[in-house]
């Protein structure tokens, strides 16, 4: 087993929560299909949403926002297609247009802490000695405080916009990526060709950024796309707590929260986005996976 | 001239609880246009003595005493604008492993291309780029402009080790330092990698220091040889002489290792050194061979055994050389070393 697929195989781990998605993507793997399925299987599956949410005024049949009191918690029908909710808004509507709040933050949230937690996983690893501890401290200091406390915390500090939610999931998040491309810097930071630029004498830049990190970035890559998925599912459990994006805004895991007192009588309205969360996890992990075996150099 | 003398080298590990020499005491010289080279078993510290003279030494590893000169210039402390200055213009260096030398997610045409650029200053990429399809031509690369595109993964370990030589040509240097440059291919690509050396060493009239632990591939490439065992220089001989009238009983250990067709037809052992090199942290007494050479006597256990010069060129750091021939010093049969070792 490569490292890039026991890293991504962790990752996998840590958003277990899904569990199905790594049923479907296991079954895909025991069946031997090779990294293009899958990658185009889970590409095509997240286009797809995030086209949807783009073009979701195009296609959502009703407003997300739109009530109808008199037609409040009805069953699935061809009129409203995955039912309504307690207001009677389209729950099909509502799916659609949340998925653009759930993919900017799957996106945003994650990008600051892949580049903060390259760029320290780099300067630790590569430099080493006090740089090297600086940094292990940081990331102790961080993940020795359970997560979902500190981003409250912070999030009561700054003030519940998304912004700030954005600043909270960055600060708590960017650890896993940090130790991950560390560890591969220590792996190649001793191998002849680095050695050799730097007795050569290039810049620690040059270095870093041409010979050290386009051999490190990918296992924190494809853990980046697993991490989206736990991102989305970690805003979810935000906003159920009552922070993060707030009613009436659409968003898949404010909507799962809000349904929960109708749970016996309108089982669609946390159905729905529920499955949304799911297909997007497939679809990330499917891409994550299909990119795990594409880039291993041997397939190249 | 020397271009390059080692005088009394020693080169430490520096480990927090522990210190100990690696290099302990040695001196050599590489004349200009010369091929030297340095034999001795695994941990006998003929690697380290390479990269002290380019100061690129393992970290904990330091450079306690001794001189060395390069070209007439003090070079034991150098300045790093020396440093930068003579690596990879007047000194390259191969390694053993060609495909760990190689960045793995850089095209073979941009690794030249960047050498070309830093370190012989080409900056027009025509001109390198025409420079790039020239050296692998040089190295025998076949179809050298289509090779600039390859990745090193699509190149079989020879043909790596022809752009790592390649990549070390770039500056035009005058010294090549080789470790163990063929030790990691196939034997047949091994004798085209050291023929392509000796014929780039002509042309180029570069001086080499080849390290290796076969004394075949000396046999092959270098006019001279220095032999180390636990950190310490124990013969120096041209190669002839080595083969002919080795001086010291680890000498002819090694020479007896080399399995003979002759010796397989008549299924005979191969004979070995019995024992194990020494623990650098705690040498033996006197001659450091003592514990596992056969002509050892008490003398040999007491004092330090300095090399005795014999010779232009000639030496060997043993009180009873004039005793040893290769009929004299019979070690005992491979079989016997596995219980004595352990």
């Amino acid at each position: 087993m490569s490292i890039i697929e026991s890293k991504t195989a962790s990752a996998a781990r840590r958003s277990r929560i899904l569990g199905l998605e790594f049923v479907l993507v296991r079954l895909l793997r025991a069946s031997g299909a090779p990294g293009r399925v899958k990658l185009l299987a889970g590409g095509t599956i997240v286009a797809v949403i995030a086209l949807a949410a783009v073009a979701a005024p195009l296609i959502a049949p009703y407003g997300p926002n739109d009530q109808d009191l008199e037609a409040a918690l009805g069953a699935p029908s061809w009129r409203h297609l995955f039912g309504t909710d307690q207001f009677g808004r389209d729950v099909v509507s509502r799916t659609i247009y949340a998925g653009r709040l759930d993919l900017q933050i799957a996106f945003i949230a994650t990008v600051f802490c892949f580049l903060l937690g390259l760029l320290f996983g780099l300067t630790g690893g590569y430099f080493g000695r006090v740089a090297d501890q600086l940094v292990g401290r940081l990331i102790d200091f961080v993940i020795a405080f359970p997560s979902i406390v500190f981003i409250i915390a912070l999030i009561a500090f700054l003030g519940n916009n998304l912004t700030n939610l954005y600043v909270a999931l960055t600060v708590t998040g960017w650890t896993a990526y940090a130790r991950i491309t560390r560890g591969e810097v220590l792996a190649v930071k001793n191998l002849p060709y680095v050695l050799s630029a730097r007795a050569l004498g290039y810049s620690h830049r040059r270095i870093l950024f041409r010979h050290v990190l386009p051999n490190v970035v990918t296992p924190a890559g494809l853990f980046w796309i697993t991490d989206m998925v736990g991102t989305i599912l970690l805003v979810t459990s935000l906003s159920y707590l009552g922070l993060g994006p707030q009613p009436p805004t659409p968003e898949w895991g404010a909507m799962i929260a809000e349904a929960q007192p109708f749970l016996l009588q309108a089982w669609w309205i946390p159905l729905f986005p529920g499955l949304a969360i799911m297909l997007t996890g497939i679809g990330l992990a499917l891409v994550g996976d299909g990119l795990a075996d594409r880039l291993r150099p041997e397939a190249r | 001239m020397a271009l390059v003398e080692l005088e009394r080298l020693v080169t430490r590990f520096e480990l927090s609880h522990r210190a100990f020499n690696v290099v302990d005491g040695v001196s050599l010289t590489v004349g200009a246009g010369e091929t030297v080279g340095l034999v001795g078993e695994s941990g006998s510290g003929k690697s380290l003595t390479l990269r002290s003279i380019v100061h690129a030494l393992p970290p904990k590893a330091v450079i306690a005493g001794g001189r060395i000169s390069y070209d007439g210039r003090d070079f034991t402390r150098p300045s790093r604008r020396l440093l930068r200055s003579l690596r990879g213009h007047e000194i390259a260096m191969i390694f053993q492993d060609p495909t760990s030398a190689l960045n793995p997610v850089l095209t073979v045409g941009d690794q030249l291309m960047e050498t070309l650029r830093q370190t012989a200053g080409v900056r027009r990429t025509r001109d390198r780029e025409r420079r790039a399809v020239e050296l692998l031509r040089l190295v025998g690369v076949p179809e050298p402009d289509r090779r600039l595109q390859s990745y090193p993964h699509e190149l079989s370990g020879g043909m790596a080790q022809r752009v790592v030589i390649a990549l070390a040509l770039v500056g035009e240097p005058r010294l090549l330092l080789a470790d163990e440059p063929t030790s990691a291919l196939d034997v047949t690509v091994q004798a085209q990698i050291l023929q392509l050396l000796v014929d780039l060493q002509q042309r180029f009239e570069m001086s080499v220091l080849l390290v290796s632990h076969d004394l075949g591939v000396v046999a092959q490439t270098c006019r001279r040889v220095y032999v180390m065992y636990a950190g310490e220089v124990v013969e120096e001989a041209n190669v002839s002489e080595l083969f002919e009238s080795p001086r010291h009983p680890y000498t002819v250990g090694l020479l007896a290792s080399i399995p003979s067709i002759a010796e397989a037809r008549r299924s005979e052992r191969l004979p070995a050194i019995p024992g194990a090199p020494p623990d650098l942290a705690a040498v033996p007494s006197g001659c450091r061979f003592h514990p596992r050479c056969p002509l050892a006597i008490d003398e040999c256990r007491v004092g330090a055994v300095p090399l005795q010069e014999l010779g232009k060129h000639r030496a060997a750091a043993c009180l009873r050389h004039e005793l040893v021939t290769r009929e004299r010093v019979v070690f005992a049969a491979a079989a016997d070393t596995v219980g004595a070792a352990q």
